[in-house]
């Protein structure tokens, strides 16, 4: 086992660029911090996409592996996060090409929740939001969750599922607007 | 000031896209419009519950599935690339024998470039489709031609930690 005697920042202390440099450099202990910082959120993502376990963590899956394959085509130009999402938006585009009969995004079972919500009240309202999340249509389900959830800019969203910013903003527009229609007496915003 | 103009400029507002003038018409109307007022408070009540959803986890092996993925080392890669294109290069092969004897002749008096790799290459923008090419390495040699370098994905089982 080699043992690298220069003395260097640990790994949890890097940014995110910090670690893309380390793991171009072959660094597998960089690579592990970057999946233990991402699996999760990406994995909420692509399970609240695809609303299948298994499929959710193959694509997870391929997509760490990619990271790791092709980081040097990264560039630092992109924020790493937008770069990793747009892999694992590709990889689940095609994952979904390769399933056949054709899987559909838009028909697909209802979302279980795993974990008892602490407050019963916000615990509904999760449940609710998760449902209604479920329901949209595809498109309008990955912008959503990218600008809501992730918390992306528009410009970021349109990078990753490949689209115009404007196509970006309105498929997030109408997906607030279907949620309200939908959750409206829950949230506060009445039937109208 | 009407609530039309408002219900238009709402997703800018909660987007924090519209400039101070626009915020400051849009928040009087809301302060005497209860309508309006709902209706952002819907959006807004929708957005922080969305933040708050719960963090998903893949299953406890993911990790370890994933680094036994990365320990096999991939299959002689630069064959496979070849052999994948082959149809492409049947087609190319012609031409690079014209080309290179048009070379050869143009040039069999001057020495011939370098083999060797120099840290001083660039990347292509082109990504390898082939999952076990990491990129394509174009390098420009010395007399202005380019020489291609293809470049094997990095082994996870090679590096040490
Ligand atoms: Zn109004």
């Amino acid at each position: 086992m080699r043992k690298d005697n220069r003395i260097r920042k640990d790994v949890k202390e890097c940014n995110d660029e910090e670690l893309m440099e380390l793991i171009k450099n072959g660094d597998t202990t960089a690579f592990d911090q970057m999946v233990k910082r991402y699996k999760n959120k990406l994995f909420s993502t692509l399970y609240r996409i695809t609303r299948n376990n298994d499929t959710a963590e193959d694509i997870l899956q391929e997509t760490f592996i990619k990271v790791f394959r092709k980081c040097r085509l990264y560039k630092p130009a992109y924020k790493v996060s937008t770069w990793i999402y747009t892999i694992a938006l590709n990889e689940m585009r095609s994952y979904m090409r390769k399933q056949k009969p054709t899987v559909s995004l838009d028909a697909m079972p209802t979302f279980a929740l795993t974990s008892d919500p602490p407050n019963p009240q916000d615990g509904l309202l999760k449940i609710k939001l998760e449902q209604a999340i479920e329901a949209l249509p595809a498109d309008y389900r990955s912008a959503f969750l990218l600008r809501e959830v992730d918390g992306f800019p528009y410009e970021d969203i349109a990078n990753i599922i490949k689209c115009p910013i404007g196509t970006a903003k309105s498929r997030v527009n109408r997906a607030r607007l279907m949620l309200k229609e939908k959750l409206g007496k829950f949230f506060g915003g009445g039937n109208r | 000031m009407n609530c039309h103009w408002v219900k238009e400029k709402i997703f800018p507002y909660l987007d924090g896209e519209v400039t101070a003038e626009e915020r400051g018409k849009i928040e009087a109307h809301l302060a005497s419009c209860q309508s309006c007022a709902e209706e952002l408070a819907c959006f807004k009540n929708i957005r922080t519950t969305a933040h708050t959803l719960d963090e998903l986890k893949p299953s406890d092996y993911f990790e370890m599935r994933l680094k036994r993925r990365l320990q096999v080392t991939p299959k002689s890669s630069v064959w496979s690339f070849l052999w994948k294109r082959r149809l492409a290069w049947a087609a190319a092969l012609p031409v690079l024998v014209i080309l290179s004897f048009i070379i050869f002749r143009s040039s069999s008096s001057k020495p011939m470039p370098s083999l060797q790799v120099e840290a001083d290459y660039y990347y292509l923008e082109t990504e390898s489709e082939s999952p076990d090419i990491q990129y394509v390495v174009e390098k420009e040699l010395s007399n202005g031609s380019n020489q291609v370098l293809i470049v094997p994905v990095l082994s996870y089982a090679d590096k040490s930690y």
